[in-house]
């Protein structure tokens, strides 16, 4: 009877591992190089899982310490490993994606921040290299307010790529922004790529994480920003110095979007 | 009588000369000291990314804004403290 029972619970343990678990169909490498100021080059990792449903992007963040003493002008301040996490999850069959993030500007707290999968307007460009043994493609693309070059191949029909990066028709292999902020090269590819993979985390820090939608996420921000800004201002008030404080969302990924233009806030 | 006609003498005598030394004093340091300038500073995080920026207007012109002082007062003032 014993037996039995065990076997039932056993059967049933394989079974929800292996239904819960995807094809893979594609695995790459991305070196992501962020440098906002020369002076400091964050040499952060991205790793792209492409089952036949999903596709799935996480960022590996360096964690190299970076405090140095740069122009008099400027002052450094921590920034904390653990506050950055970031790992996007597109449902190709829901036309949905899910950015999972820790908010670390102000609000403090982790977010599944959900969108309908964004249009990429590409615009295909008479120009070509070769990355690696492949033959790339040249493509531009204006998105929230940063300008885009990527690289893409036909020779794996996969149209994905790093970050929220989707819609050519072939796998982004690089891609830079116009200001030389973003940068992401190819560092491996495994095509096909037959290993099963499991999305059961991610699917469960959807259900932890507070869920919201990209629009109002994006304001939540701003005003959470504002009072921050506003606070650190009349905090210093009683000083015989005239303080006044901004912030602005030039060097974040997406600087604007189409509900906000606004990049510059003075308070 | 006389003995408070003294002492009211001397009252005045010492408040007019703390006035002059007052008046003195405060003149001296409007002319030699101006706060007619402006310190900018980007904060940034060890990352390198810029998030914000502190203006303090009214600062003596003998002041550096890229003095360790001047500074560590915007950290303060960053900080809340």
């Amino acid at each position: 009877m014993l037996n039995k029972y065990l076997v039932f619970v056993i059967g049933i343990l394989i079974f929800k591992t292996s239904f819960s678990q995807e094809k893979g169909v594609l695995k790459v490498e991305y070196n992501e190089l962020v440098s906002y100021i020369p002076q400091i080059i964050n040499q952060d990792k991205g790793f792209l899982l492409v089952t036949d449903n999903y596709s799935y992007y996480r960022t590996v963040f360096d964690n190299t310490s970076n405090l140095k003493e740069l122009d008099e002008n400027t002052i450094i301040v921590a920034a904390l490993k653990d506050e950055y996490f970031s790992e996007i999850l597109l449902n190709r069959n829901q036309d949905s994606l899910t950015e999972n993030l820790f908010e670390r500007r102000a609000i403090k707290k982790f977010f599944s921040v959900k969108e309908e999968i964004p249009i990429m307007d590409w615009k295909l460009v008479d120009d070509s290299k070769r990355i690696g043994k492949f033959i790339c493609k040249k493509a531009e693309l204006n998105f929230r307010g940063r300008s885009y070059t990527a690289f893409y191949t036909e020779e794996i029909p996969v149209s994905l790529g790093p970050w929220k990066f989707h819609g050519l028709p072939g796998l982004i292999l690089e891609v830079e922004d116009s200001e030389g902020f973003f940068k992401w090269h190819l560092k491996s590819v495994y095509y096909p790529y037959d290993e099963k993979i499991d999305l059961n985390p991610v699917f469960d820090r959807v259900k932890k994480f507070e869920n919201i939608s990209y629009k109002n996420f994006d304001s939540t921000l701003i005003e959470s920003l504002k009072s921050k800004f506003k606070a650190i201002k009349s905090r210093a008030g009683n000083r015989k110095l005239s303080i006044s404080t901004e912030f602005d969302t030039k060097e974040w990924k997406e600087p604007s979007n189409s509900w906000r233009n606004q990049t510059v806030f003075s308070f | 009588m006389r003995k408070l006609v003294f002492a009211a003498l001397a009252g005045v005598f010492m408040l007019s000369s703390g006035f002059a030394t007052e008046n003195e004093r405060t003149t001296t340091t409007t002319t030699n000291e101006s706060f007619d300038k402006t310190c900018y500073y980007n904060v940034r995080n060890s990352r390198g990314e810029r998030v914000g920026g502190v203006i303090m207007q009214g600062v003596p012109n003998d002041v550096d804004c890229g003095s360790l002082t001047a500074r560590l007062r915007t950290i303060d003032i960053w900080n809340g403290n």
